[in-house]
């Protein structure tokens, strides 16, 4: 149960918010087609991460680079990992950045709120896997019905016939713009780095599809909400979800809960950035072989209070950066490399230990 | 009674070796360690005039001690002497009883010998529920004064302790702190033996075991901790009494001593321990398979492991229609809620977050605050902490003096504050919610906890807006989810989540539907009754047929 709440809260809490917005931007109306495609990768990647798991149980992916790869080699694909860990991480930090200085502080500089959440973050990594999981257990469900509660005040804003007609420029358009979510949905390669920390690893398989198939879910409500509502022009829409909140309302008295509910959506960005740097802690940790992880949580995190400042000068220059690059990018982390792993173990006959 | 002392001479033979010499300093009267060791050598004289010049020379300044010369046997020809402490005995046993008994039946009793008639005194003529002997002066004492009576006769070498334990007790009233509409009124007392027996009485099975110790060296507390066997997981018994053990402290005047250091996270503002003067709430606690632990001296008993609901619950709700309880339990989690974040929402929207505001309501909002020179968050702190001094006073003063205080408090500063424009009516208004929602916590020690982490969320508030409330809530969060009390997650049965044990935390399933005991505290034997108690009266003319079905099919 905390395994999915964990998982839904890797790749949720950000896709969320910006996806349906990129996607928007290339496919048009069809986005909730891409969100739809994009379960399969998303998928596969939770099947490469549990056989993984399977063969090098007790292992983090760090860990089991270096067996599979060799030494040198291994070092340095681990080394890649870390980065990349780290890289998503102040990306993530700074797309909480963004949406609040857009959203509610627009006067607040944003080193402020990365400062903030990094640290409460850090201070949930230190306390343990266990306690961020806790965390999400119990903030999750508000986060979820506050979600269903959206859907159903905007329900009176949407028109169905906004979504026809589909597939108006043939599949290709739509087969690319999923490339993006494609690079969101294997962040749930982050699950290679905690598997052997959850109280069942055996059920990692399990229950990173259920995650993955609720991950789905949940987007392709979301786009198929802000295209019935906005229809085409949720391409020029930064960000589509919040303004499906900004019309959402109770009544006449309860006309803006956009605060409201960026304020409740920080619960499912603590879990994100909690768990990256909990990645990212742990492949330090691993890849020099240090004996303890704690010491590493405050430089690390200070470090991507600094990357999530000084990677970009701006908003779009980032929504660049994570719709071009960053999906060549992470394809190899999260696909390739795992791939690859995956078929040398098997070709170097590394078979499941008995137990 | 002999068991406790037993164990406490054991706890009491470790503390010497262990740490005899830390706690050595000069000049001290009852120096525990270093003289109960010299007391222990001392054995009971057979001479009679030896036992009392030494209990003289030890205790004789003592105004309240009574040493009375005694003569008994046939012929009253056997000297003996009966030491007590005025005040702490129950003077009819101790006339009618003890002394009765041994002046004048004594007499008739036809033996020779001195250790005959000391077996006869002990097994025939003191008609009181205990006594033992005593071989040397430390047990005498100690007996003496706890309140037993010791007697010495001459020519025995051995001294006897009738148990007139007594003196005057608070009798049994309803609990101050924990008041119910409906359910028993009785509360414990300061007495540790009256508090057993109120758990008792409503325990009656074989499994329910009271064990001693006592802690203090100076005040010599007894403490004792009870539980249900197979009930209560055995590692968390031997956890309890190991804490208890760790306890080396000159007194325990109240359990709120034990608590602090017996508490897993010290530096926590949470409560980890839970204390109640409620027989029934603490009996329904043991039932669940938690500890409790009863200290003398005071009517808070404590009860561990204290999870976070432990402490959102109230024993009316078990005994109120479920469907009530339900709503009221959620009452008190808004309530908890509001205690803890409403100034602080209150600052961080009219601040930050206008928009929010409905329009009209907002144009309210700044007509109210056009006189008021302050930010709302200096406002807030002004009427917090006022309201903080009137609530303190309140509890302080004589209760007949309290009455003016609220008056104060209520015309004085917050009519004339208002019409002084220093704060404005909403930030009354806010306050005053605030209050009451802190009044309406089921136990008062989580209460307190609101009311401290108020103030830094108002900070976070005036600083951040809403993002820095959520920051303020977030670090509470994790912090809760690291917390345990006694190896049980603080936020159980939420997170980590135990869905069966939902019925009592998110709702308050009715009794026919709680058929399981908490998963996180008991292991073994968690039925709590027969599945399918739902009651089916029989169907109008519809014969036997419905009449109380047994199971669920």
């Amino acid at each position: 149960m905390q395994a999915i709440f964990l998982l839904i809260g890797t790749v949720a809490a950000t896709a969320i918010v910006f996806l349906p917005g990129l996607t928007a931007a290339t496919t048009g109306r069809d986005s909730w087609l891409t969100a739809l495609l994009a379960a399969i990768p998303g998928l596969y990647v939770a099947f490469l991460v549990s056989a993984l798991g399977r063969l090098f149980p007790g292992q983090t992916l760090v860990q089991y680079l270096e067996q599979i790869l060799g030494g040198p080699a291994g070092k340095a694909a681990g080394l890649y990992y870390l980065f990349f860990f780290l890289q998503t991480n102040a990306i993530i930090v700074r797309e909480l950045g963004e949406l609040i200085a857009t959203a509610i502080m627009p006067r607040t500089p944003q080193v402020v709120f990365a400062i903030l959440m990094v640290a409460v973050c850090a201070y949930g990594v230190s306390q343990g896997l266990e306690v961020i999981a806790r965390v999400m257990e119990l903030t999750y469900p508000l986060i979820l019905a506050l979600f269903g509660l959206m859907l159903i005040l905007v329900s009176g804003h949407m028109q169905f016939s906004r979504l026809l007609p589909v597939l108006e420029h043939g599949i290709r358009p739509v087969l690319l713009a999923s490339l993006d979510p494609f690079a969101w949905r294997g962040e749930i390669i982050v699950l290679a780095m905690f598997l052997p920390y959850l109280a069942r690893p055996a059920r990692g398989r399990r229950n990173a599809i259920i995650a993955v198939l609720l991950t789905s879910l949940l987007l392709v409500l979301d786009a198929l909400a802000s295209t019935t509502v906005f229809g085409v022009t949720t391409a020029r829409l930064n960000y589509p979800t919040f303004e499906l909140v900004r019309l959402a309302g109770i009544g006449q008295f309860l006309t803006r809960l956009d605060a409201v509910w960026i304020v409740i959506w920080l619960f499912g960005m603590f879990g994100k950035v909690g768990i990256f740097l909990y990645a990212t802690v742990m492949a330090a940790t691993h890849l020099f072989k240090l004996r303890e992880a704690r010491p590493l949580i405050a430089p690390l995190s200070i470090l991507t209070i600094a990357l999530s400042l000084s990677q970009f000068a701006n908003n779009p220059q980032m929504i660049a950066f994570l719709t071009g690059p960053f999906v060549a990018y992470s394809f190899s982390v999260e696909w390739f490399i795992p791939t690859i792993l995956l078929l040398t173990a098997r070709l170097r006959g590394i078979s499941t230990p008995k137990k | 009674m002999s068991r406790m002392l037993r164990c406490f001479s054991r706890l009491l033979t470790q503390g010497q070796k262990n740490d005899g010499r830390s706690f050595r300093h000069s000049g001290a009267q009852w120096e525990e360690t270093h003289q109960a060791e010299e007391l222990k050598k001392m054995p009971v004289s057979a001479r009679l005039d030896d036992n009392l010049a030494l209990i003289k020379e030890m205790l004789g300044r003592n105004s309240d001690l009574v040493l009375r010369e005694l003569r008994l046997g046939a012929g009253g020809n056997t000297r003996a002497g009966l030491i007590f402490v005025d005040g702490m005995v129950d003077n009819s046993a101790l006339n009618d009883t003890l002394i009765k008994g041994l002046t004048l039946e004594s007499r008739m009793a036809a033996v020779d010998g001195r250790s005959g008639l000391f077996a006869v005194l002990k097994e025939f003529m003191i008609n009181v529920g205990t006594v033992r002997e005593a071989e040397n002066i430390f047990q005498l004492l100690d007996g003496v004064l706890y309140g037993t009576a010791g007697l010495f006769i001459d020519g025995c070498n051995r001294a006897l302790l009738a148990d007139v334990k007594g003196g005057p007790v608070r009798a049994i009233e309803e609990p101050i702190s924990e008041g119910v509409v409906r359910g028993p009124r009785t509360g414990f007392t300061e007495q540790i033996r009256t508090n057993t027996s109120l758990l008792r009485r409503s325990l009656r099975t074989p499994n329910f075991v009271i064990e001693g110790t006592e802690l203090g060296r100076d005040t010599r507390t007894v403490v004792e901790i009870a539980y249900i066997k197979g009930l209560a997981a055995p590692e968390l018994v031997r956890e309890v009494k190991e804490r208890l053990s760790r306890i080396k402290i000159d007194g325990i005047l109240e359990s709120g001593y034990i608590e602090e250091l017996i508490e897993d996270q010290p530096y926590s503002p949470f409560p980890q321990v839970f204390h109640s003067e409620r027989p029934d709430r603490v009996a329904a606690a043991l039932l669940q398979g938690r500890v409790a632990i009863l200290t003398d001296g005071t009517p808070f008993v404590l009860v561990v492991p204290a999870e976070f609901v432990l402490f959102m619950q109230v024993p009316e709700d078990y005994y109120e229609r479920w469907q009530l309880s339900t709503v009221i339990r959620w009452l008190r989690y808004i309530s908890f809620v509001a205690s803890l974040l409403l100034p602080s929402m209150y600052i961080a929207v009219t601040t930050y977050h206008q928009e929010m505001i409905p329009t009209r309501l907002l144009i309210s909002v700044a007509a109210s605050r056009e006189g008021v020179p302050f930010p709302a968050f200096v406002e807030a702190l002004l009427m917090e902490f006022t309201f903080e001094v009137l609530r303190e006073a309140g509890i302080r003063l004589p209760r007949n003096i309290g009455q003016a205080v609220s008056i104060v408090g209520a015309l004085v500063i917050g009519q004339a504050a208002v019409s002084a424009s220093i704060v404005s009516p909403l930030m009354v208004i806010v306050v005053a919610l605030t209050g009451i929602a802190s009044f309406a916590a089921a136990s008062y020690n989580i209460a307190i906890t609101t009311r401290l982490l108020r103030f830094p969320m108002m900070i976070l508030a005036a600083t951040l807006g809403l993002f820095g409330v959520m920051i303020g809530m977030l670090v509470i969060l994790v912090h809760m989810a690291s917390l345990r009390s006694f190896g049980v997650p603080y936020l159980a049965p939420l997170a980590p989540l135990h869905a069966g044990d939902l019925k009592d935390v998110a709702w308050r399933a009715p009794w026919w539907a709680m058929d399981n005991r908490p998963e996180e505290l008991v292991r073994d034997d968690r039925r709590r009754q027969t599945p399918g108690l739902m009651p089916h009266p029989p169907a109008p003319g519809g014969g036997r047929k419905g009449g109380g079905r047994d199971g669920p099919r």
